[in-house]
């Protein structure tokens, strides 16, 4: 995997962010920085999550009841917070995803307009 | 849920940075470049623990933290500089008492209005009659004369009514009391009402009726000891006899009419003194019609004026009931 220089990278679209999360941990519990790296893996690089946005993010998620965290041992041999995702999680993933494809499907019919039919 | 403490935040942040460490230094790194790295990849961690930390903490309660602490760290510093302090006190109790009493004399005198009805409409009239030695006239805004009647009273209506003010007293302690003499119209002109009992009217003080009705003041319960059952009853005034319901006919000195916004023709029944010399003074208020003139008024007053000075010899009896 190609690492992309700095100035290549993509801001993360606002309110994006919870939904990548969710996404990332419907694969399984994960923590902290697993799920920044998986980010930025499966972006090709191109998405990179401050540190500063993704915890609290994390915490947030939790308070909603979306996430569950609970300790463990990470492969440094370090305590860490794993976090998992709820049923309620699963729920609000899917809501987001509708929506997120209703705006990619919105923004791009005006970004690359059908051509017209001919008669 | 248990909500997660400082130390788990600082344990959750220590791990990120050993995974981040370790990541470095499978790639080949040493140690401390990969320790810094690592840093300096997380950012701000102070910043970080803070942020989750207001995820989970109340707003009310960070607010009222940083209130405590702010007021914590004022209180330290005003300790330290002690005359600093002294003085920042002093300037302040000064300037909220100063402000304070400037507002209570601009609300009193300005903003809060005045308890008569119509006070836009009401006028002041003081004369002098002419055998006062002054002879002067002044009317309608003119330099007011101080209302002299107390000191050129009858002494026995001075007495009369100064026992009677505090015969009602605990060991008849004296007391100063503010006591004006005015016509029976007068509490209609200005539009007040008793808070228990009559009040006079322009019928109770006609001078030809012998069976004249007096009603306690606003405050008279007050100074009956709070008793509300003071009306009616016969209160003993030294030698004299008064009733709650009778008063000296010498009080109906002016009388003045409100709702055809005329002023009436001044009825003086001043009693002379035991110096031989006439009241000299009278005031009264009356409705200003509205639109009414400053010439047209002081015309009418003097008219007032010499009906007075006819009347007066007449009416002066000097004698109470």
């Amino acid at each position: 995997m190609a690492k992309q220089p700095d100035e290549q990278r993509l801001e993360l679209l606002q309110g994006t962010l919870d939904m990548l999360v969710l996404r990332i941990l419907q694969w399984g519990p994960q923590h902290g920085h697993g799920i920044g790296q998986a980010i930025r893996a499966q972006s090709d690089e191109l998405l990179k999550v401050e540190t500063g946005s993704l915890y609290p993010a994390l915490h947030r998620l939790v308070k909603r009841g979306w996430l569950k965290s609970e300790w463990g041992v990470s492969e440094a041999n370090q305590r860490a917070r794993y976090y998992r995702l709820t049923a309620a999680g699963r729920a609000q993933l899917s809501r987001e995803h509708n929506r997120w494809s209703q705006l990619v499907d919105a923004i791009g019919r005006i970004m690359s307009p059908a051509p017209a039919s001919k008669e | 849920m248990r909500r997660p403490d400082s130390d788990d935040f600082d344990e959750e942040i220590r791990g990120h940075l050993a995974l981040s460490m370790k990541e470095r230094l499978e790639r080949g790194e040493d140690p401390a470049s990969a320790r810094l790295a690592a840093m300096k990849e997380f950012g701000n961690v102070t910043l970080t623990r803070d942020s989750i930390r207001s995820v989970w903490s109340s707003r009310w309660l960070d607010t009222a933290g940083i209130l405590a602490r702010d007021i914590r760290f004022a209180w330290r510093s005003l300790r330290r500089a002690k005359g600093l302090a002294t003085t920042v006190v002093i300037t302040l109790a000064l300037g909220i008492g100063a402000n304070a009493a400037i507002f209570s004399v601009v609300r009193g005198v300005l903003l809060r209005p005045l308890v008569n009805r119509d006070e836009d409409r009401l006028i002041y009239i003081r004369q002098s009659t002419p055998r006062h030695r002054r002879r002067e006239h002044d009317l309608l805004g003119a330099r007011n004369q101080r209302l002299q009647v107390a000191r050129h009273h009858d002494q026995r209506l001075r007495r009369l009514l100064y026992r009677g003010l505090h015969a009602d007293r605990p060991r008849n302690e004296p007391r100063m009391v503010k006591a004006g003499v005015v016509g029976g119209s007068f509490f209609d002109v200005m539009g007040l009402r008793p808070v228990l009992g009559r009040l006079l009217n322009a019928q109770t003080t006609d001078p030809r009726r012998r069976a004249l009705r007096c009603s306690p003041t606003v405050s008279g319960p007050r100074r009956s000891n709070s008793d509300p059952g003071v009306v009616g009853k016969t209160i003993r005034l030294g030698t004299a006899h008064a009733t709650s319901r009778r008063r000296p006919r010498a009080l109906g000195a002016v009388s003045g009419r409100h709702g055809d916004h005329r002023e009436r023709r001044h009825k003086p029944a001043s009693p002379r003194g035991d110096d031989g010399r006439q009241p000299h003074a009278s005031h009264d208020g009356a409705l200003r019609p509205p639109g009414a003139g400053r010439r047209r008024l002081k015309r009418r007053a003097s008219e007032l004026t010499a009906v007075h000075a006819a009347t007066d010899s007449r009416a002066s009896r000097g004698v109470f009931d």
